[in-house]
């Protein structure tokens, strides 16, 4: 199969309502040749309405959708040449495996003989080479989710879509298939828009991350980027874990953001942001970007002392919380290698201290 | 489905079978009694009961009637009852759960007030035209079947499949043909053959509608028994057990397969 088929996908002033609910308003989004997008919130957020509007599924109440520059937006979904796996697969019950993955073929004019053959590779690709002929009932899960897959990309389409594929699958085997697909979209070069409300999922799968809320891109970014950092308390939130300080910009000089809490303690950031004063902001810190050292010690930027509450052994981290001001704790996770034979315990006074590459600047609702 | 069975269970199984099959072998054995009144248990064998009813050309007439009544009501009820079936699940209706109460009404209503309200009906009209009359009578009772089954086909179809097909490059037509039509087909002909053997073997609605040239097999039955007692009687019986075995076996062996798969 031909490598870099993928072609750019642009979504402009998307919106969708229904009757008075607004459930996608005003997207903009682009996946360019080869990409992995991944649309991702909680549920309710609009992000299955938006991929089913690429689909052709459901149409926008407003803006334009284009497929490498030509407007798909009053085009018909069968005409669209996109490949999409559903959450629960979505095979033909009543047809084999290799009929399965042959439709997109026939409803393209291929010739029987060039439609087998094809139909063949596509099963060699996804590994199910000798299952052509079995019932999709009578396949495993993960078995029809590759015959879900070689079923949409056997006629090279465009743009793969998916709508929380892995949805039904258990933690193993959808690790296994997240890697499995991950290798077979950069292999063929797919563009590719993915749906889900997993961030991990997200994380490993995708090149560029939309954080969708309440209709609304929260902010779309690399996938290291959205985690390293988020631009509202939202994400930082959805994605991976966070403590959230409350805090207001003092001063920005250089890189550098000087924050202050109510309380006095001062935090500086040298993560970019495009924050001013008069902007409600908050400080959100990672569990894992905390160091702990024993005792107390005297104020200085980024640090916190407090006393231990509580710990939790969690397998591969100890789940630490600190009690810094009446009422305010600060999540910590510390390395089982690196907890040492001094581990915090409760009732001890311990001082918490993070670096200021590792200072996010978030914006409150 | 292929767990080991209780043998309490396959006890029970073997009861109902015996008490749902035993009385239908019982004109089986009298039809083939050489005698010339019926006996039980049946005394020598002889088939010229069989050659006897065949060649009554009344009894001919009656059968010929009587399938050509069930294939125009199966026609007319699957005409009538696919469509509403389609609106009822499809689509949300205000007093939907009403119209479908009313549809169902015949299977509650005793069949031989049915058929005296239609007779009444009828006489009010002035109408003579025999034939749509049993037409109209049969498809009342016969619709309930062919809507009760296509509606639970439909309602089992997984509207995910058509978004699939209709992404792969299918246009409408082709989603309705090639993934809608699968998925229903059982029940559509399921229901067709209800309707069917239904109006097959209705007496209580025919009673009432019938006359001498439009005379359906049940009824001529019926007939024959208080004309003369010999084991044509059992023939004919046997002849129309016989014949909804053969429907039955019929859609079995065409979709007995595709449904045990559907249900899977």
């Amino acid at each position: 199969m031909a490598t870099s088929n993928g072609a750019d996908v642009c979504l402009t002033g998307i919106c969708r309502s229904y009757g008075d609910v607004q459930v996608v308003r005003d997207v903009n989004l682009k996946a360019s040749g080869g990409e992995i997008l991944a649309l991702l919130g909680p549920s309710g957020c609009g992000k299955t309405t938006t991929l089913r509007m690429v689909a052709g599924l459901v149409q926008p109440s407003a803006g334009d959708i284009t497929i490498d520059g030509a407007s798909v937006t009053g085009l018909p979904v069968h005409r669209r040449n996109l490949g999409m796996l559903f959450q629960n697969y979505a095979l033909f019950p009543h047809l084999t495996v290799l009929e399965n993955v042959a439709f997109g073929l026939s409803m393209r004019g291929v010739s029987r003989a060039e439609t087998a053959e094809r139909a063949r590779q596509a099963l060699a690709l996804v590994r199910l080479t000798g299952f052509e002929d079995r019932m999709p009932a009578a396949l495993s899960g993960g078995q029809q989710q590759r015959v879900a897959m070689a079923r949409a990309i056997v006629y090279r389409p465009r743009v793969l879509l998916l709508d929380e594929p892995f949805g039904a699958l258990d933690k193993k085997l959808r690790e296994e298939m997240q890697i499995e697909l991950r290798q077979l979209c950069n292999e063929l070069g797919l563009t590719t828009i993915l749906v889900t409300h997993d961030q991990e999922e997200a994380l490993i799968l995708a090149d560029q991350i939309a954080v969708m809320r309440g209709g609304r891109i929260e902010q779309v970014a690399a996938a290291r980027v959205i985690y390293e950092r988020p631009v509202s308390h939202f994400v930082a939130d959805f994605i991976g874990t966070s403590n959230f300080l409350p805090a207001a910009i003092v001063e920005k000089m250089g890189g550098r953001t000087v924050l202050k809490s109510p309380q006095g303690a001062i935090f500086v950031s040298t993560v970019p942001n495009d924050f001013s004063a008069q902007d409600r902001v908050a400080v959100a810190i990672r569990p894992e970007s905390v160091r702990l050292t024993a005792g107390s010690a005297p104020a200085a930027a980024n640090t916190l002392s407090g006393t231990i509450r509580r710990s939790l052994f969690k397998g591969q981290i100890l789940s630490i919380w600190m009690e810094f001001a009446a009422g305010a704790e600060l999540v910590v996770s510390v390395p089982i290698e690196e907890a040492g034979a001094r581990s915090p315990e409760p009732g001890e006074t311990w001082t918490a201290r993070w670096s200021e590459e590792r200072t996010l600047v978030v914006r409150e609702q | 489905m292929n767990e080991t069975v209780s043998p309490l269970l396959k006890i029970v199984v073997g009861i109902i079978l015996l008490i749902v099959v035993a009385p239908l072998v019982v004109p089986l054995l009298m039809s083939i009694s050489d005698t010339p009144f019926i006996v039980f248990p049946p005394q020598g064998f002889t088939l010229k009961w069989y050659g006897a009813v065949l060649a009554n050309p009344e009894a001919r007439a009656s059968f010929l009637f009587s399938l050509e009544l069930a294939a125009i009501v199966t026609a007319v009820s699957l005409a009538l009852g696919v469509p509403c079936a389609a609106g009822l699940t499809r689509f949300k209706l205000p007093g939907q759960d009403a119209i479908l109460g009313l549809i169902l009404s015949p299977l509650i209503v005793p069949l031989i007030v049915t058929g005296v309200a239609l007779l009444q009906l009828f006489a009010m009209l002035g109408s003579r035209a025999t034939l749509l009359q049993l037409v109209i009578g049969h498809t009342v009772v016969c619709l309930p079947y062919v809507i009760r089954s296509v509606s639970a086909s439909l309602l089992l179809v997984n509207r995910n499949l058509e978004d699939a097909a209709s992404v792969l490059g299918a246009p409408p037509h082709i989603v309705a043909t090639r993934v809608i039509w699968p998925q229903v087909r059982p029940g559509i002909l399921a229901g067709g053959i209800f309707s069917f053997i239904v109006s097959f073997d209705d007496y209580p609605i025919s009673m009432w509608l019938a006359d001498g040239n439009h005379f359906p097999v049940p009824l001529y039955l019926y007939t024959v028994i208080e004309r003369s007692f010999d084991p044509s009687i059992a023939a004919i019986a046997s002849l129309m057990i016989f014949f909804a075995l053969l429907l039955v076996l019929v859609i079995e062996k065409v979709f007995g397969l595709s449904l045990a798969r559907l249900a899977s």
